[in-house]
């Protein structure tokens, strides 16, 4: 029995002069590339929960011909970010018509399932933990069910949790790997996307399966940059510690995604920076507390605005550039706040910034409260959910404020000028610590 | 610092940066694609050349400098320049 699991990843910007933007700022893009050269962590995974007689081949949906007769499998999974939503349904039903069954999985399918059915013959909704054997069983004998309900909880334990298959992608071009040490985030923004729509609770991985994870990794790939592909990974500090100090060892290089609160514990930054952490991302989302009301349920993020300018010096001083992420267009901006972004870029000395748009991703709260007050600039825009296309109408200020708003700043943010600026600061600081060592 | 010097002071840092040992590092391996040294790596290396030698590189001056063998070069370069400058 061969399966074929196909990935889908990156985005493409629908409006054109943002698109044209793209290939002309520096680092616009950059993000961008990196995220579109990841492998698919989830089909990794899900590899892994595949009976061992069961041939498997790990496909980026770029290797396949655009038209033309597609390979036949016995078995097809998909996985796809709701901006390629609708392509990954095109090519699902170009298998269908070949009679090739698929099955289709991941964020935007477990959080809109009957649309999903409709280019499946299966979906799988949340972690494919538990039920993926299964349904491989059940595919072989005929009965494959139309709705598979995976785990939202307990993924890391030993009853579910299986490690994933690395060497699957081992020789390709991917410039980074990902290993994942946790689901969800408890600070649970209303805009939130990622990892926390399909868990029930935040969940932490032990630390020894993440080491065996890495390992895995350098088995496969000799000088590997590592992508903690987490929405938050030190909510839990003392977990932070034990599991940077066992990685020291391995001598890696990584990224990752956390929140502001790392800087407040100086032996973590320290050990962060002993560990390898080369960058993380931080939602920063906008420079004032009284922008932030309502990002989430407990005003987390307002109460830290205050001391975002110190955070940030407090970690890239150790070595560890930040890439503060700003969100234009929340109910509380006007058109003020694109000079407002690009001074606290400048001021802060963020190695690097990503600027997006208020994105309503479909089964969020945002979407719901935007569908609710009649905001949304249409019903269905899935393939427009790039975080730089407007999708909604701003409270206080038009589309196209927010549009014009959006280009201002990424002329302002991504030019060559300012990225030199920014490079000089951190060498600076790279300079200043030796110093002080 | 002789040109010899230069080299292998360079190999080091970039093995105590990159995290490859320095006799593995070939003249002409990309710093990225082989050395696995991420864009911070790179900026790394440029600043404590700088701190070493006692100058700034411009952008450009540093825009190709992908392997040893031309950062070599870039270093070559802003020395005779700084040198000049100097005379």
């Amino acid at each position: 029995m061969r399966v074929a699991l196909i990935a889908m990843s990156g985005v493409r910007v629908r409006t054109e002069a943002l698109a044209i933007m793209g290939v002309t700022l520096p680092q616009f893009v950059t993000r961008g590339n990196v995220i579109a050269s990841l492998p698919s962590l989830g089909l990794l995974t899900v590899a892994a929960h595949t009976p061992d007689d069961v041939e498997i081949e790990y496909l980026e949906v770029d290797e396949l011909p655009a038209d033309g007769t597609l390979q036949r499998y016995d078995l097809v999974g998909i996985s796809s970010f709701t901006a390629r939503i609708d392509a990954a349904y095109a090519l699902a039903d170009r298998y269908r018509e070949m009679g090739v069954p698929v099955v289709l999985g991941g964020l935007h399918v477990s959080l809109l399932p009957n649309e999903a059915a409709k280019h499946a013959d299966s979906v799988v909704l949340d972690g494919a933990e538990g039920v993926w054997s299964q349904l491989i069983e059940d595919f072989r004998v005929g009965c494959l069910k139309p709705v598979y309900q995976g785990a939202r909880s307990g993924v890391f334990s030993s009853e579910l949790y299986k490690r994933p298959r690395f060497d699957l992608v081992k020789g390709r071009d991917y410039n980074r790997m990902t290993v994942q040490t946790s689901r969800g985030c408890p600070i649970d923004c209303e805009f939130c996307a990622a990892s926390l729509r399909i868990t029930s609770s935040f969940q932490q991985k032990p630390v020894e399966l993440v080491v065996e994870e890495l390992q895995a990794v350098k088995d496969v790939f000799e000088t590997p940059f590592i992508e903690l592909a987490d929405d938050n990974t030190f909510v839990n500090k003392k977990w932070g510690k034990a599991f940077l100090r066992a990685i020291e060892p391995l001598k890696l290089h990584w990224f990752t995604e956390t929140d502001i609160s790392v800087a407040d514990d100086i032996e973590l930054l320290d050990l962060m920076r002993e560990a390898g952490c080369r960058q993380i991302l931080v939602g920063l989302e906008s420079p004032e507390p009284a922008q932030l009301t309502g990002v989430d349920p407990h005003d987390w993020k307002a109460r830290r605005a205050d001391h975002y300018m110190e955070a940030i010096d407090r970690i890239q001083s150790r070595g560890i550039s930040v890439n503060g992420c700003f969100v234009l267009g929340l109910d509380t901006h006007t058109d003020e706040i694109f000079e407002t972004v690009r001074d606290f870029i400048r001021q802060s000395n963020l190695l690097e910034a990503q600027v997006t748009v208020l994105t309503p991703f479909p089964g969020t709260p945002l979407y719901a409260r935007l569908r609710q007050q009649n905001r949304l600039l249409q019903e269905r825009f899935w393939d427009r959910c790039t975080l730089f296309d407007v999708n909604f109408r701003p409270k206080n200020m038009s589309v196209e404020d927010l549009e014009h708003g959006l280009r201002w700043l990424f002329r302002e943010v991504y030019c060559d000028a300012e990225f030199s600026r920014r490079r000089r600061h951190f060498m600076e600081l790279v300079k200043k610590r030796k110093h002080a060592a | 610092m002789n040109a010899t010097e230069r080299e292998t002071w360079l190999r080091a840092l970039i093995s105590k940066i990159s995290g490859n040992s320095a006799a593995a590092i070939g003249v002409h391996d990309d710093l990225q694609q082989t050395l696995g040294l991420d864009s911070l790596g790179r900026l790394e290396v440029l600043a404590e050349i700088e701190d070493e030698f006692d100058f700034y590189f411009e952008d450009n001056e540093t825009m190709n400098a992908s392997t040893l063998s031309k950062i070599m070069e870039a270093i070559d370069r802003k020395l005779l320049k700084v040198e000049g400058a100097r005379v």
